[in-house]
């Protein structure tokens, strides 16, 4: 349904001159009526006075919108082989078009719109009306729809051409909930995008709320609603941002404060190795100081003096240092009461084996505070294990493990596999330590006791002697043996040897053997 | 009125009333409440209106005389717009007639699609050739028959590529956003699937994501050595690569400030470093000072502790000596002194040196005693 359009062209270049114009006048007329269906259109000139005179300056005519297309490239042609300035009109209904341009391809965009085919009656109508409904509700109601199809029908549209035009005017989404759903799915898109911007490295914030307002602008989606959709995102976002914020915080506090703590540690543990550090130099200086002698010389002392003094270490530690070193290198003097064991340690170390056993005596029974008086059975008992374990430890040591009550128990442990009756075991114990020889006719075999052997040739065990069990040595050196079964059974009760079985004291055996 | 384009990618819109019967007070308010309707539009918030005053209007228009106070009001409005935001301010308009139903006349130029294509010099911006579409109704349903004729004038690459380009320099990428508006505008325009994807492509440069962009010029700005770096020459190069690469300014500027913080800290860090040298080196020097100290203290002690009354000396060399003597003398002292002087690490010469110091200083007290 072809309508009519009016066209107005006039020629407005200044510079051409009057008789060019009027010639170009003529040739436009000329050239449009030669095209087809334009031979009978009516052209009518438009004029304007120049230099005086009325001259033709342009043509105004009608002709039918389906001649629009060739029109256009006709003229456009004219304009590339002359490009002078002209200005076009185009009437079209109520709307009128025009552009003032001395270049051909300006018209194209025109050209390309009457092509488009949406500029006349009936796509024209129909295309207005349901952008008129698709702007106001959003989408296109039912009713809408129904009205439109009433339209195209009048309008002898297909229904094809309405679906084009219909989609055309409702967007790619054409429902309220296809434009919401689609909204709402870029937005969460933008704020994903955000949220994969903060695990990295950082970028520079933007507002993303003007793209998504002109995207609702765009759907037609109401203001309201999207900003509604957009608060809920942006608020969600907000929310996470500072929780992990929080985290971040908190757990930048709680590394700070464990670092501090470590720090704290670490410096306690520093203060704590170099005072050991000291303790270790100090009990290394001891050591060095007593290699040779139990107690140092008095330079020696002084650089000891000297030393404690320069790494802060106070008498006591000291004091105790150096007793741990003593005891190290020469053996324990612990004692359970009180017993001052360094005399005897002396002693030994000086290998004054006759003395040493003296000194034995004196300390066990001050140990046993019996007063010179001799150990019974009854007393011995009363000897603590850990003053018998010193004793025991200094012979040992100086002897080389010849003497010591170790080395007794062993003795007598090897007559208890020989011996089965008590009292040859007995003699034979004396014997095999060398505290009694082989008795003779002229002689139970006991000896005087400065006829033992104080010296390391002496047989296993043969000391420390047990003169302190003895009520007297006039005579000769002899132990009554029940005493000896008590010593014995406190010995190996109070330093068990490694699988020795000990004979259970008879309470019947000193009758048996008296 | 005449008005020239600020920029060849907008438009331009003129709206006068075209009533007979006066009803001023009420235009104006009608070309008011238009007006904030534009500004709420995205994009379009600083848009600047052009009013037409009441008594400006062509008489054979109007058909009376301006009253006193007619000059203060408005019968119409003028302003420019960007091209992709043609349909939405139409729409805009559409509904605001619908609401005034008034008659005005409306008048659209639209820069010829040669001249958008082109991107005409900044010299002819100003007048480039334009479609001018005029129409006069009352009727938002005549007013959408703009549309299409507008739309169809417009060069669909171009104005999709310049839409795709705004979007780049303000976000330096596509966002998921940015892309539903161009996939729209590709719908409008009838552009293909194909032909879009090589717009973006062109539209966002060498690179495929800020996240390129941002790692790239990075990189770049490890050139970047000090603090003066950023602000000479180098920067300006540095500018034409960002601008090269299609980095929004508000990156670019982003990333300065970052790579200047570095900067910064590194200078701070060389600075605490020498300062740590330096406080190190006064430390040795302290150490070395109190290790004499020390050992002066420890001699002194000893000194004192080992004192016996002494015959004055007759100087100071045979009192040194014989206090010398009367310490090592006693091995205990002698002890003392071997570990103070092993225990400071002391070199003979600092030894003697201090203890000469030292004895001196008795000596001269000795005298005063």
């Amino acid at each position: 349904m072809a309508q009519d359009i009016q066209f107005s062209i006039r020629f407005v270049d200044p510079q051409y001159k009057s008789d060019d114009v009027v010639t170009e006048v003529h040739y436009l007329i000329e050239d449009l009526r030669d095209l087809n269906g334009m031979s009978q259109t009516r052209f009518e000139p438009i004029s304007e006075i120049r230099d005086v005179a009325e001259i033709r300056v342009g043509v105004t005519f009608a002709a039918p919108s389906d001649l629009l297309g060739p029109i256009l490239r006709r003229l456009r042609d004219r304009l590339y082989y002359n490009p002078i300035a002209t200005a076009f009109c185009f009437k079209m209904a109520d709307i009128m078009l025009c552009i003032e341009t001395h270049q051909a391809d300006d018209l194209l965009g025109f050209i390309a719109a009457a092509q488009s085919g949406l500029l006349f009656a009936p796509e024209r109508d129909y295309l207005a009306e349901a952008e008129t409904y698709s702007r106001t509700q959003g989408e296109l109601s039912p009713t809408e729809l129904d009205n439109l199809n009433l339209l195209r029908q009048r309008l002898g549209l297909t229904a094809e051409q309405a679906e084009v035009l219909n989609a055309r005017a409702a967007s790619p989404y054409p429902t309220k909930a296809d434009k919401h759903r689609h909204f709402e799915d870029m937005t969460a898109a933008e704020f994903s995008r955000l949220r994969a911007m903060d695990e990295g490295p950082p970028f520079a914030s933007k507002d993303i709320w003007p793209v998504l307002q002109e995207l609702a602008e765009n759907l037609g989606l109401p203001f309201l609603e999207a900003e509604a959709i957009y608060q809920t995102h942006q608020q969600r976002y907000h929310d996470d941002t500072k929780l992990k914020t929080e985290q971040t915080t908190a757990k930048t506090a709680e590394d700070g404060r464990l670092s501090a703590e470590a720090k704290a540690e670490a410096e306690r543990q520093k203060q704590a190795q170099q005072t050991q550090e000291r303790l270790n130099q100090y009990r290394d200086l001891c050591r060095q100081t007593m290699t040779h002698a139990i107690y140092p010389s008095e330079f020696d002392q002084g650089r000891l003096d000297q030393a404690r003094r320069l790494w802060g270490i106070s008498a006591e530690q000291a004091l105790q240092l150096e007793t741990e070193v003593r005891d190290e290198l020469y053996g324990g003097v612990a004692s359970a009461t009180g017993v001052d064991y360094n005399r005897l340690r002396n002693l030994l170390h000086q290998q004054a084996w006759h003395e040493a056993d003296m000194e034995t005596e004196v300390l066990i029974l001050n140990a046993l505070n019996l007063d010179m008086q001799p150990v019974t059975a009854a007393t011995m008992e009363r000897l603590s294990t850990v003053d018998l374990t010193t004793i025991d430890g200094l012979w040992n040591r100086y002897s080389k493990g010849r003497f010591g009550f170790k080395a007794q128990q062993q003795v007598y442990r090897g007559q208890q596999q020989i011996q089965a009756d008590d009292r040859q075991r007995w003699l034979a114990f004396e014997e095999a330590l060398g505290w009694r020889e082989a008795p003779s006719l002229f002689s139970r075999g006991y000896k005087p006791y400065h006829d033992l052997t104080f010296s390391l040739e002496a047989p296993p065990g043969h000391l420390p002697t047990w003169r302190w069990c003895c009520p007297s040595l006039s005579d000769r050196y002899k132990i009554n043996l029940e005493i000896m079964a008590a010593v014995i059974h406190h010995l190996n009760t109070c330093m068990p040897l490694e699988t020795v079985t000990v004979p259970a004291l008879d309470t019947a055996f000193p009758t048996q053997i008296a | 009125m005449v008005h020239d384009f600020n920029s060849v990618n907008s438009f331009q819109l003129a709206i006068t009333s075209l009533e007979s019967v006066p009803n001023p007070r009420g235009i104006h308010a009608d070309v008011q409440v238009l007006a904030s309707d534009i500004t709420r539009l995205s994009g379009l918030e600083h848009t600047t209106f052009d009013f037409v005053p009441r008594s400006q209007r062509h008489p054979s228009g109007l058909g009376t005389a301006p009253v006193n106070g007619a000059a203060k009001l408005y019968v119409g409005l003028w302003f420019e717009a960007p091209l992709d935001k043609f349909r939405v301010v139409l729409r805009c308009v559409g509904n605001w007639l619908d609401r005034t139903a008034e008659k005005y006349s409306f008048e659209v130029k639209i820069p010829s699609a040669q001249a958008i294509a082109q991107q005409i010099d900044q010299a002819d911006v100003k007048n480039p050739p334009a479609y001018t579409i005029t129409l006069a109704t009352n009727q938002a349903k005549k007013l959408a028959e703009l549309l299409p004729l507008g739309e169809a004038l417009l060069p669909p690459q171009e104005l999709y590529l310049t839409k795709a380009k705004d979007y780049v320099n303000t976000f330096g990428e596509l966002t998921p956003a940015a892309r539903a508006n161009l996939l729209l505008m590709r719908h409008r325009m009838g552009l293909a699937s194909e032909e879009t994807s090589d717009l973006n492509a062109r539209a966002m440069g060498p690179f495929k994501t800020l996240g390129d962009k941002y790692q790239h010029f990075r990189r770049e700005l490890l050139v970047c050595k000090q603090e003066s770096d950023l602000d000479s020459e180098l920067w300006q190069v540095m500018q034409a690569k960002a601008e090269t690469m299609s980095l929004p300014e508000a990156d670019t500027q982003f990333l300065k400030a970052e790579r200047l913080s570095t900067l910064r800290q590194e200078a701070d860090r060389v600075r605490q470093q020498r300062e740590a040298e330096a406080e190190a080196e006064r430390q040795r020097y302290r150490e070395q000072r109190q290790r004499l100290d020390h050992y002066r203290h420890a001699f002194v002690g000893l000194v004192t502790d080992a004192l016996v009354p002494l015959n004055l000396a007759p100087d100071a060399a045979q009192f040194r000596q014989a206090m010398m003597a009367q310490l090592s003398g006693a091995e205990f002292n002698r002890g003392r002194l071997i570990q103070a002087r092993e225990f400071y690490n002391l070199s003979p010469q600092e030894a003697d040196a201090l203890e000469k110091t030292v004895l001196d200083e008795l000596y001269l007290l000795s005298g005063l005693l």
